[in-house]
């Protein structure tokens, strides 16, 4: 009986190490999203109206699922990346002036999961809720608002040495299991 | 029950223009006070008219406590002090918007003064009496909703034994009388009211503001030219008297056969004396600004003496003896001022055990008390002063958007709000994460445009920021 039991364990520990192997980095999405220039004044980065703008990267869409359903881009949250496009201005999210205290930029989603709003903190470009305003250092501006229904999430591809890694932790599992098997029987 | 797009644009935008013009762009309203014989022995108004202006979120010449609207905390919260100041009264400068008067003081010598100044002047019954530089008001305090607080200990009043007479038309020579009957002034409690400086972004520039305090106050009265004494003096006490730094009085109050008729208007915070504070509609403008004025004030409150008041028993060593404090002033506590009716000569049942309705000697008798002064302002919070300013755009700017009658278009979460008008581009918004609050302006509709972003402002500041996002965009059915 004892026997038995220590077996089934085994078994499971082996089974959950194959799994978390293709699941443990399962959480990190790429998105991209996009907004759209309503209203100039001169054409800060060669931005005029009608022209779209993007934001792209990487994060952790856990974060989406539960209060305060904000994904973060600090230095805490080192494994999510954003860049914004606009015009031929591209910043990350290291240029966002909160970047060093935490906290900004963000994205933040209400709780059916739906984007409402994209911070970002800086003097030539300023996000939030989903409204932004570039400046560029001629005093030209452009604003225009994110549109929240281009927002897409695509799984990220796991990071290749840490799925070898687990992959084949959870196999030798597997084969420790059969062969513990194996001598009993 | 939706409103038509333009009709809504337009109630809002007149909200938002009540806003933007400032606190002191209301019609003037005029605040009586009734004084009845049974418990003044005398009777008549005391009329006060505010000019149009009013305090923060909303209070009035009868407001003594501010809610804040970032705490909901009513009253004065020591936990936010926005700023701190100081007032010292002046002697008179004789510049004074009140125009000369002829005073007949039959008690004394001589008895008729021809065009007789009012400037830092006390009209007590027939008489006059001048307020000498040296009173104080030290540490007001005023919390960042807009509340003041005066610790009683913090307020001293110069002895009243002269009358400086000045012609202002000059033909007189100035000449100081003897008044004989001299009072000593004393607080019975704290200070407690509201200041306008809280509605401006910087409150020791030179811009509109005002205030009012309350408290209980009592004068000695000393006769036959007597001195302050150990001993005391004829104790008059006058529950909840007003001191306002903006808008007149007139005071018209009958005593037996004898008419008790001031009139006085205040100089508020940075103003020249001389100058007209109001606009054709009555309204303060802010046409009297000038900064050779700056800090300097002049404030006044009236009341009338009341016949009684309930003081408690242990305001007495023994029946009728004053429990004196060593500089002759009484220390006295007053029960009840209104209820029940205090009247010495039927004193009824007392409110509380022990009260003891004490008689002043001096009831019915009117007075309105004016005082040049000099505020300097010791503490102003750098994490704001304020409830109602946001540090990225004045009231006036904010309300260039809010009033463009463009295609506004507002956002907000929890942390961010934002308005805007793309044609042509104007932006506010603000960030109120606790990690860098911010807040960012930009107006391409003023020449050359604005723009101005501040980051690490206060969480306070945010906050007051986010709120008035979220209010215009309220308003505008947003």
């Amino acid at each position: 009986m004892r026997k038995s039991i220590t077996r089934g364990s085994a078994c499971i520990a082996g089974f959950l190490l194959l799994v978390c192997a293709g699941t443990t980095q399962a959480a990190l999405v790429n998105f991209t999203l996009n907004g759209v220039v309503d209203g100039s004044y001169g054409s800060p980065y060669g931005l005029n109206l009608g022209d779209t703008i993007t934001a792209s990267g990487v994060f952790d869409n856990s974060a989406i699922s539960s209060s305060p359903y904000t994904v973060y881009f600090d230095q805490s949250h080192s494994g999510n990346t954003l860049s914004i496009t606009a015009g031929s201005l591209t910043l990350n999210q290291t240029q966002d002036d909160a970047y060093a205290s935490g906290g900004s930029p963000r994205f933040e989603f209400n709780s059916l999961g739906n984007l409402i709003g994209v911070n970002f903190g800086s003097t030539p470009f300023t996000s939030g809720p989903l409204e932004f305003l570039a400046e560029d250092t001629s005093s030209n501006f452009a604003t225009g608002v994110w549109n929240a229904s281009s927002f897409n999430m695509t799984p990220a591809p796991v990071p290749v040495p840490a799925a070898l890694y687990l992959l084949v932790s959870g196999l030798v599992g597997l084969v420790g299991v059969a062969r513990r098997y194996k001598n009993v029987a | 029950m939706a409103l038509e797009g333009a009709a809504r644009r337009f109630v809002g935008a007149a909200t938002m223009l009540a806003i933007s013009a400032g606190v002191w762009a209301q019609a003037p309203q005029s605040w009586v006070t009734n004084f009845d014989a049974a418990r003044y022995g005398s009777s008549g108004t005391i009329t006060f008219n505010d000019w149009g202006y009013g305090g923060p979120n909303g209070a009035n010449a009868n407001t003594f406590a501010v809610t804040s609207p970032l705490t909901g905390i009513t009253g004065f919260d020591s936990t936010r002090i926005g700023q701190r100041q100081d007032v010292l009264t002046l002697d008179a400068d004789w510049k004074s918007p009140d125009p000369g008067i002829t005073v007949r003081m039959p008690e004394f010598t001589p008895t008729r003064y021809n065009n007789a100044s009012q400037d830092a002047q006390v009209n007590f019954y027939k008489w006059m009496y001048s307020t000498v530089g040296g009173s104080t008001f030290n540490n007001m305090q005023i919390d960042k909703a807009g509340n003041y607080f005066v610790a009683k200990s913090d307020m001293t009043f110069k002895f009243y034994d002269f009358y400086q007479y000045h012609d202002v038309t000059g033909v007189n020579p100035d000449t100081t009388v003897d008044t004989q009957i001299n009072f000593q002034p004393y607080p019975l409690s704290d200070g407690r009211g509201w200041c306008g400086s809280t509605l401006i972004p910087d409150p020791n520039a030179v811009d509109v503001m005002a205030g009012q305090i309350t408290f209980d106050f009592a004068f000695d009265a000393y006769v036959s030219n007597g001195q302050p004494s150990p001993s005391g003096g004829a104790t008059q006490i006058v529950p909840g008297f007003v001191m306002r730094s903006y808008g007149s009085y007139v005071v018209n109050v009958s005593l037996g056969t004898v008419a008790q008729y001031f009139t006085g208007s205040a100089v508020m915070n940075n103003n020249n004396p001389l100058l007209n504070p109001l606009d054709a509609n009555g309204q303060v403008s802010g046409a009297a600004l000038d900064p050779a004025y700056h800090n300097r004030v002049s404030f006044l409150g009236a009341g009338v003496v009341p016949k009684g008041v309930w003081v408690t028993g242990s305001s007495y060593v023994s029946p009728g003896v004053k429990n004196l404090n060593p500089d002759g002033t009484w220390n006295v506590q007053i029960v009840s001022v209104a209820d029940p009716l205090c009247d010495p000569a039927t004193p009824g049942t007392p409110p509380v055990d022990g009260a003891v309705c004490y008689q002043n000697s001096f009831a019915g008798y009117a007075f309105m008390l004016r005082a040049d002064g000099q505020r300097t302002l010791t503490y102003v919070n750098p994490t704001g002063h304020s409830d109602y300013i946001c540090p990225c755009w004045t009231a006036t700017e904010f309300s260039r958007i809010t009033n463009s009658g463009g295609a506004l278009s507002c956002g907000s979460t929890a942390t961010t709000a934002t308005i805007r008008d793309s044609s042509p581009v104007q932006y506010a918004t603000t960030d109120t994460n606790p990690s860098l609050p911010s807040c960012r302006f930009a107006d391409t509709r003023t020449s050359p445009v604005t723009s101005r972003r501040l980051s690490g402002i206060s969480s306070d500041q945010a906050q007051v920021c986010y709120r008035q996002v979220r209010q215009a965009c309220t308003s505008l059915g947003l």
